[in-house]
């Protein structure tokens, strides 16, 4: 049941984004709702359910904004790949996991994005870009995500299920 | 009768008091609380009044904020009678913090097109790419995938450059030649070169000069006229069709 409700989740979260959260943005940078979020079912739910969730909400972003086509998609999708990958094995409770996973998980995503949109025709500077956006929203991001986490610990606790597929 | 009436009234004056004291006291606490009922009742009629004028002085103020808004744009098309401007309100914005695009309220049910330029009473916002029946995708000037051929506004110094946006919401000018002045505070208007957005709109002003010797073309960091970050309502220019270069 709970991951049913989840793409009306990811809809809402991605509205927020695009209207609320900008207004909200404390230096003009974002935090990344739905990056957050991705980062949080991979950690918890597994590797296929993180890539599966990662592309669902990278195609709601893709729809909404103006960057080409399947820019996130791709990043969201390798980043849930990439952090599963990183955090096997280790303990999902751990409150430095969390700021670790959405520090070093948001500075992954921006590389990607910056690579994807520099591959389809985008020139962004690297340096200014990461320094002046992506360590910012990195560390904004490492400070939600321990709440992400919790928020669907409790969300799995009132729908206990088992996964769509992947173990946990 | 006056000694018998001063006698009855001498003996029973003290019971009348003794009687009267007490109750008195007894009927001014249920006049207290019949009072604390109707101050309570008058006490909530008064609170939700002042809700209500609460919520009326808020709804006020936007009105007031709007009239703003929508006067500077009346003044903007009284200025520019010959073009035609359509008026939009902002209601999204671009979910990535490196792409820089808003989401409007018009598209091409209202006349709105792909390619179309989008202003704002103080200068220029960006260009349409994408619509829908009812809503229009616009691509600001900050986007670093924009770029618009732009020239300084100085009698003795039309250089002419490349306004392409930085991360940030920060613009810089590049190409601009080195044998021309650029100055601090000078003002960066749209060239018309290229025809992709039409000539004299204000950009922004420039706020630093990066020049080197060595290399061929100096560079200025642009601060935007348009103030990106509160942009609530823009203008979209209906007649002017930007060349399209195959």
């Amino acid at each position: 049941m709970g991951s049913y409700l989840l793409p009306p989740l990811f809809l809402l979260l991605a509205l927020i984004e695009t209207s609320l959260v900008p207004y909200l943005a404390p230096l003009g940078v974002k935090p990344d709702l739905l990056l957050v979020l991705v980062l949080s079912i991979a950690m918890t739910r597994g590797l296929g359910q993180g890539i599966l969730w990662g592309i669902l909400a990278g195609w709601m972003l893709d729809l909404l904004g103006a960057s080409p086509f399947g820019t996130h998609i791709l990043a969201l999708g390798l980043v849930a790949l990439l952090v599963r990958l990183g955090t096997a094995g280790l303990s999902p409770q751990s409150l430095l996991l969390h700021l670790g996973v959405g520090f070093v998980g948001s500075l992954l995503f921006y590389s990607l994005l910056l690579l994807i949109l520099e591959l389809s025709g985008s020139s962004l500077g690297w340096g200014e870009t990461l320094l002046r956006i992506a360590l910012p929203a990195s560390i904004m991001n490492a400070l939600l995500l321990p709440v992400a986490y919790h928020l669907l610990r409790g969300w799995e606790r009132l729908w206990p299920e088992r996964p769509l597929w992947g173990r946990r | 009768m006056k000694p018998l009436e001063r006698a009855a009234l001498g003996t029973f004056a003290p019971l009348q008091g003794g009687i009267t004291h007490p109750l008195q006291s007894v009927a001014h606490l249920l006049d207290a609380l019949q009072r604390l009922a109707a101050l309570q009742e008058e006490n909530q009629r008064q609170s939700q009044l002042i809700a209500r004028l609460s919520g009326e002085i808020v709804r006020l103020r936007e009105l007031e904020i709007e009239n703003q808004q929508l006067r500077e744009q009346l003044g903007y098309q009284i200025d520019n009678p010959e073009r035609a401007l359509l008026p939009a309100s902002v209601i999204g914005r671009d979910p990535s913090n490196l792409v820089q695009s808003i989401i409007i309220d018009k598209g091409s049910a209202q006349g709105v097109e792909e390619g179309m330029v989008v202003i704002e009473s103080a200068g220029l916002v960006g260009k349409v790419i994408g619509v829908s029946p009812t809503s229009a995708k616009v691509l600001l000037i900050t986007d670093p995938r924009s770029s618009v051929t732009a020239m300084i506004q100085r009698p003795n110094s039309r250089a002419v450059g490349v306004v392409s946006g930085q991360p940030g919401n920060r613009l810089i000018m590049r190409y601009l030649p080195q044998s021309e002045e650029v100055r601090q505070t000078d003002l960066v208007v749209t060239s018309g070169l290229g025809g992709g957005f039409p000539k004299g709109l204000l950009i922004g002003k420039v706020v630093e000069v990066r020049q080197k010797d060595i290399e061929m073309f100096q560079g200025a960091l642009v601060e935007t006229a348009v103030p990106f970050a509160k942009l609530e309502s823009v203008l979209v220019v209906l007649d002017f069709t930007p060349d399209k270069w195959d």
